[in-house]
């Protein structure tokens, strides 16, 4: 594997930018107070934020993007939040939580003092209401169903009971899609509910669209003393050269989600860069007669070019694929065995084996995917695999790649939780990521994870299942890559786990 | 004009249908079941015979309602209106700038036939033509929003002022692109109007001066200008599009593209109705101006 760091990753860059401000200071003759309060947290002023995806509203169980993920969990507050490593699960609006010895109860005790943006407190019929509207969702329901049901203990404190041990569960519990909501909602119909909708996070809407135009306010009544320290955050969703000319100009602070290609626009001292973890994969649609064959799968796997999509695209923002689930996660394991590398030799050999001399296929594929897209199609034509590329919009592609409208795809799929359990769940309930793969073995090795007590039992299964990804290969990781944040100097107490996704909470300005 | 709108209607219904994707499941979700697809299918009508949905749709819009918006769930006429006011802010700086350089230069290329300032507001004119507008905003972008911090690179601001600094620069690019039609325009009728007999007799009469040029020569030669300009303001609508997306103004020409892009149908179908029912009016408006200025047009028709 060659990374080579162009850009200062998220410690690196907060340790360099403390270390700069020291220097600075004592070129200029800052005094030790002064300094101190350079890097005392203040409260005030406007974050302006520019988005490089939509929000799909609050409505918590059609929240998809990552943006989305990102807005409405600083608005309707999860029971619990993830460090900025990405690899731990820590308290949120619940204080605590314990699991059970036997993994079988998980307890909690809201935070002292919780109140929804409206003033009301936080009470476990609230979350007992919201644990109903989580398992009756018809996209992530299934990710709550583990929770048979909820044992009321005391206003603020309350017990899931679980129908298995769900070792994934805590971690589900930081997404955006288990936030808590009032009971019934508020006296409110559902559809308005979701439109002005009420939470316990830092920041409560005052207006958005469906574009990502979204403008937050503070919170008065938020659970964490002190903060939020800004008073507002304005959120726009211009395209890559605005957003770029935008942030040259100071006119927003941060921009979010940068993808490789696009963060080398951005100063390199402005840039956080996350570890690698999001993950380009090449589908293949398993009902289409010639790549049932698992010869014919393997020799594609073997003729892309891995090294042409980290070198030549992401250059120095990616590595070539470690195995099939996305790496820096909590929990994540390699497979047993090295993951899929460029071996044209052994791909002919694999497709003269399969009796195919040449072969047409179709690769669907969004926009932002056309240069991967590209390198997969030239990759291909050295074992006689004539591709034909068919670049859609976003919309057509959701449509249909689940419908199993296509021959090859090309997508990229990450975590947004400190768990391998949370994109596996992505796999196992997208009918093996829109593959249509039988999902048998893979749902078993996963329920093993799930069950699992022990490190060493954990780890067992994630191997497992690592392995059965690559042998099955219903899905081809392509590279793994890093998301960059491009944050202004004047900006403080900004860090991103592996999927970048931003608390707005203690983000300050100097 | 009943006609014409019934007709507009039908084609942007039929629009969303021949367009790819399956609304359904993009309103119900990824991890949705086949199942509970089928099942929003037939909540969003989808699973009627196409006639059957044309009539549900006309009756909706008839009476006013453009359905809800797949992605936010909002009334399609409520995150319309939000997008109009912005879009109308720039039309109204797109034509001020449109009048306060072609008016000038229009009368000055007149005034001065064939002379050097004559040829080098020809070529600007030329030139203009030949610039695509994306370009002209991008040049400005560059030229005078990063440089100097004045206006902003993109968006609409949040009071007042943001709006009026944030508009400047697209709606002068909507003027720079507008401006050579009209400057050419404005040139043509002047000089047919210098040499027209009425002006001689103004002239023998003792007339001259800046008083022939603004109560007889400019008058008259203003109408079809202005007759002009709202033509143009359909033309505008398009521009509109373009410089929305340039300068990221949240109006209606960047909320189509959004919509489209989302495959958000009835919003889609909500801005298509209503761009093409502004196109319609605009028109009309042209026609009652037409008339009102030239009374030769009221006795024709």
């Amino acid at each position: 594997m060659k990374t080579t760091k162009t850009i200062l990753s998220r410690r690196r860059f907060n340790a360099v930018s403390i270390l700069a401000l020291a220097g600075a200071s004592a070129g200029v003759g800052l005094s030790k107070p002064a300094l101190a309060q350079a890097l005392t947290p203040k409260s005030g002023g406007s974050l302006r934020i520019a988005r490089t995806e939509e929000i799909d509203g609050f409505k918590l169980d059609g929240e998809f993007s990552d943006e989305t993920n990102e807005v409405s969990q600083n608005v309707i507050a999860p029971l619990l939040r993830f460090d900025s490593s990405g690899l731990n699960v820590v308290p949120g609006l619940a204080e605590s939580f314990v699991v059970a010895a036997d993994g079988k109860s998980i307890t909690f005790q809201l935070a002292q003092g919780a109140r929804f943006n409206t003033g009301t407190p936080v009470t476990t019929d609230d979350v007992i209401f919201s644990v109903n509207q989580w398992k009756a969702g018809p996209n992530f329901g299934s990710m709550y169903v583990d929770i048979a049901s909820v044992t009321k203990l005391s206003d603020t404190s309350f017990r899931f009971n679980l129908s298995s041990p769900n070792l994934s569960l805590p971690a589900f519990l930081t997404w955006s899609v288990a936030g808590v909501i009032p009971n019934n909602f508020a006296g409110m119909k559902a559809d308005q509910f979701w439109l002005t909708p009420i939470g316990a996070g830092a920041f409560s809407v005052k207006s958005w669209e469906g574009t990502g135009n979204v403008h937050l306010v503070k919170n008065p009544y938020y659970y964490r003393p002190g903060l939020p320290y800004v008073d507002e955050i304005l959120s726009t969703l211009p395209d890559a050269n605005q957003r770029a000319l935008q942030f040259q100009s100071g006119e927003v602070d941060i921009v979010s989600e940068l993808g490789p290609i696009e963060a080398r626009r951005y100063p390199k001292d402005k840039l956080i860069e996350s570890e690698v973890h999001y993950t380009d994969v090449l589908l293949f649609n398993i009902q289409y007669p010639p790549l049932q064959d698992i010869r014919v799968r393997k020799a594609i796997a073997m003729a892309v070019d891995y090294k042409a999509i980290v070198d030549g695209l992401y250059r120095g923002l990616g590595i070539e694929p470690t195995g099939f689930l996305p790496p820096n996660v909590g929990m994540w394991e390699p497979p047993s065995k090295p993951y899929y590398r460029q071996n044209i030799a052994m791909a002919k050999a694999l497709m003269k084996e399969a009796g195919i001399t040449t072969m047409q296929l179709e690769l669907l594929f969004p926009p932002n995917y056309s240069l991967v897209s590209q390198i997969v199609q030239q990759s291909l034509q050295a074992i006689g695999v004539d591709v034909k590329l068919n670049p859609t919009d976003s919309g057509t592609f959701v449509s249909d790649a689940s419908a199993g409208k296509y021959q090859l795809a090309v997508w990229a799929y990450n975590a947004i939780s400190p768990n391998i359990g949370d994109p596996l769940s992505w796999i196992t309930s997208t009918s093996y990521f829109f593959t249509n793969y039988p999902l048998k073995d893979l749902q078993a090795a996963a329920n093993e994870l799930f069950v699992s007590r022990t490190p060493e039992e954990e780890k067992a299964a994630v191997i497992k299942i690592q392995d059965l990804g690559t042998d099955q290969l219903a899905f081809l990781a392509l590279d793994h890559y890093k998301i960059g944040t491009a944050v202004q100097s004047n900006i403080h107490g900004v860090s991103s786990p592996p999927w970048a996704n931003i608390y707005y909470d203690e983000i300050w300005i100097s | 004009m009943i006609p014409l709108l019934a007709g507009i209607i039908l084609v942007v219904f039929l629009l969303a249908k021949v367009m790819p994707g399956d609304p359904a499941r993009l309103a119900v979700g990824l991890r949705a079941s086949p199942e509970q697809v089928a099942q929003a299918r037939a909540a969003m009508g989808l699973d009627k015979p196409v006639i059957v949905q044309y009539f549900i749709y006309l009756g909706h819009i008839l009476t006013g309602n453009f359905g809800y918006s797949y992605k936010s769930h909002m009334p399609v006429t409520t995150i319309i209106g939000a997008h109009v006011p912005i879009t109308l802010w720039l039309l109204f700086f797109g034509m001020g700038f449109s009048l306060l350089i072609s008016v000038p230069l229009g009368v000055l290329a007149a005034l001065q036939r064939d002379r050097m300032i004559d040829h080098i507001i020809r070529a600007f004119c030329v030139l203009s033509l030949a610039m695509p507008m994306f370009w002209v905003g991008i040049m400005l972008i560059t030229l005078i929003a990063l440089p100097t911090h004045v206006f902003p690179v993109g968006g609409f601001g949040t009071d007042f002022f943001g709006h009026l600094r944030g508009i400047i620069l697209p709606g002068l690019t909507l003027g720079i692109a507008m401006s050579p039609v009209m400057i050419r325009s404005l040139r043509a009728t002047i000089i047919k109007e210098i040499s027209s007999e009425y002006v001689n007799a103004a002239k023998s009469l003792g007339v001259s001066g800046s008083r022939l040029m603004i109560k007889f020569i400019f008058r008259n030669a203003l109408s079809p200008v202005v007759t002009l300009l709202a033509y143009q303001l359909s033309y505008f609508l398009f521009g509109d599009v373009i410089v929305e997306m340039t300068f990221m103004l949240p109006g209606m020409g960047e909320g189509i593209i959004d919509a489209t892009v989302q495959r958000d149908l009835p919003l889609v179908q909500g801005y298509t109705l209503i761009f093409a029912l502004s196109v319609v009016l605009v028109y009309l408006l042209a026609d009652i101006i037409n008339s009102l200025l030239d009374p030769r047009i009221v006795i024709d028709s």
